[in-house]
């Protein structure tokens, strides 16, 4: 057993399997950083910290005629949502019925997917992550209120890419308006603007929640780096006669290394 | 020297073989399958036409142990036949690696020797490379060697475990490689479907 707690929760083996299946269905549709960036690991739960490569000064020595550095490393954050389900629907389950409430692990999958995003893209202050919108330098693009003046903007962002020397291919996070917009949207002769987007970008369109406008970016790799400790997992808390309280967690840290390799689009 | 194209037969397949590159090898190789298979037929002999030079082409029943490709070539995706030669490559890297053990064995020369360390360390070098780079292409794969390698303890119960994970628990493909984490096995989803 490990820190998860999985085998003291009062729920059979298959039950298990299915809350598994769902969340994995419920975050893989929605965990958009996952599509664009660098994943490293899993590295476990006992690995809390990435290397920088980076030393700080140290302004006291212990002895004279000695000098100090301290190694930079970025710590990991942990990210949990609990969630409760009804002891009956799981029984119920193992009865064979196929109509199984789980809209709370739905819930908490949505909300662990879109603090992901919002993490990678906007950043995390507290917890010292940078977001790749907020690292992007220069002024971000307007996207424009209408979608049929997108592919103008993510052209723009293309070649201001190209013109810092960054190669393809290119990537676009999408927050959800701006994904049914495009979806939405046939350009005149009944082309469809997902398709002409995907053109200009050669990379994935992606539908990313909890970001807002959209960044385009490059894929060539070694850019943005998702650092993952203890993948997504669902854990054990507790239970009493009606529910058991369990949760969706991960460990990751994320770091910019190449700021100018993404251009941030604003709404 | 020219380069000559054998065919071969193994347990009633045709095999197409490397070729030889010189009448020594050529004579070598042809007594070494005569010793192995007396059923031999070397046409040059059968027909009276006497010997076997570079221009006949054999038609010889042999077993083989090991070819590149196992099914026709221009049928397998490219990436197939990337795959297929990493798993050659990787075989000979651990043939070498045997010999070299072998001949450190017998050497008493400590010059030789030392030699002969250090090209095993190459080989034990483009070993890891090819498995790393085979275990990268299949998850599954993947999944179990973790659950096998660099762990003390029983080496036949952590693969029990390892492949019963991996592949019974419904963890054989590519989106859900199961660990003993707990973890969903979501990772990275650079080109997942959505």
């Amino acid at each position: 057993m490990n820190h998860l707690l999985r085998s003291l929760a009062p729920i059979t083996d298959s039950a298990w399997d299915l809350l598994d299946e769902e969340a994995r269905e419920r975050l893989t549709g929605a965990l958009a950083a996952r599509r664009l960036v660098d994943f490293s690991g899993p590295h476990g739960w006992q690995h809390s910290a990435v290397n920088l490569g980076r030393v700080a000064g140290v302004r006291t020595a212990p002895a004279k005629g000695v000098s100090g550095w301290q190694r930079q490393v970025l710590p990991l954050v942990e990210l949990r949502a609990g969630f409760s389900l009804a002891r009956e629907e799981l029984r119920g389950h193992d009865r064979g019925a196929v109509d199984v409430d789980l809209a709370e692990l739905d819930d908490a999958a949505q909300r662990m997917a879109i603090a992901e995003n919002v993490a990678v893209f906007h950043g995390w202050a507290s917890a010292g992550l940078s977001g790749i919108a907020e690292a992007a330098p220069g002024k971000p693009i307007a996207l424009g209120k209408s979608a049929e003046a997108y592919p103008r903007s993510v052209a723009g962002a293309v070649e201001r890419l190209l013109r810092r020397g960054i190669g393809g291919p290119y990537g676009l996070a999408l927050g959800p308006d701006e994904f049914t917009r495009v979806s939405e949207t046939a350009e005149h002769g009944g082309y469809p603007l997902l398709d002409h987007l995907g053109k200009i970008l050669s990379g994935p369109i992606v539908w990313a929640p909890g970001v807002r406008g959209a960044v385009v970016l490059s894929m060539r790799g070694g850019d943005f780096l998702f650092d993952s400790g203890q993948d997504l997992a669902i854990g054990y808390e507790g239970h009493d006669d009606a529910v058991v309280r369990l949760y969706l967690e991960q460990s990751f840290a994320f770091v910019v290394a190449t700021p100018e390799a993404a251009v941030s689009l604003s709404s | 020297m020219t380069a000559h194209l054998l065919s071969l037969r193994a347990g009633g397949e045709d095999i197409l073989f490397e070729f030889f590159e010189s009448y020594t090898q050529f004579a070598h190789v042809s007594l070494l399958l005569a010793e192995v298979e007396p059923r031999i037929a070397v046409p040059g002999e059968a027909d009276g036409r006497g010997g076997a030079g570079p221009d006949h082409r054999l038609r010889l029943w042999v077993r083989m142990g090991f070819d590149t490709y196992h099914e026709p070539p221009d049928e397998l995706p490219a990436e197939t036949r990337s795959f297929a030669r990493m798993c050659a490559s990787l075989t000979e890297e651990a043939e070498a690696i045997g010999w070299y053990e072998q001949r450190l064995a017998v050497e008493t020369d400590p010059d030789a020797r030392a030699v002969m360390r250090d090209a095993q360390g190459e080989e034990f070098k483009h070993f890891a490379m090819d498995l790393e780079f085979l275990l990268r292409r299949t998850p599954s794969w993947r999944a179990i060697a973790e659950g096998v390698l660099f762990r003390s303890g029983g080496i036949v119960e952590h693969g029990e475990q390892a492949e019963a994970e991996a592949l019974d628990g419904g963890a054989g493909d590519e989106s859900a490689a199961a660990d003993d984490s707990g973890s969903l096995g979501i990772g990275s989803l650079i080109g997942a479907a959505r």
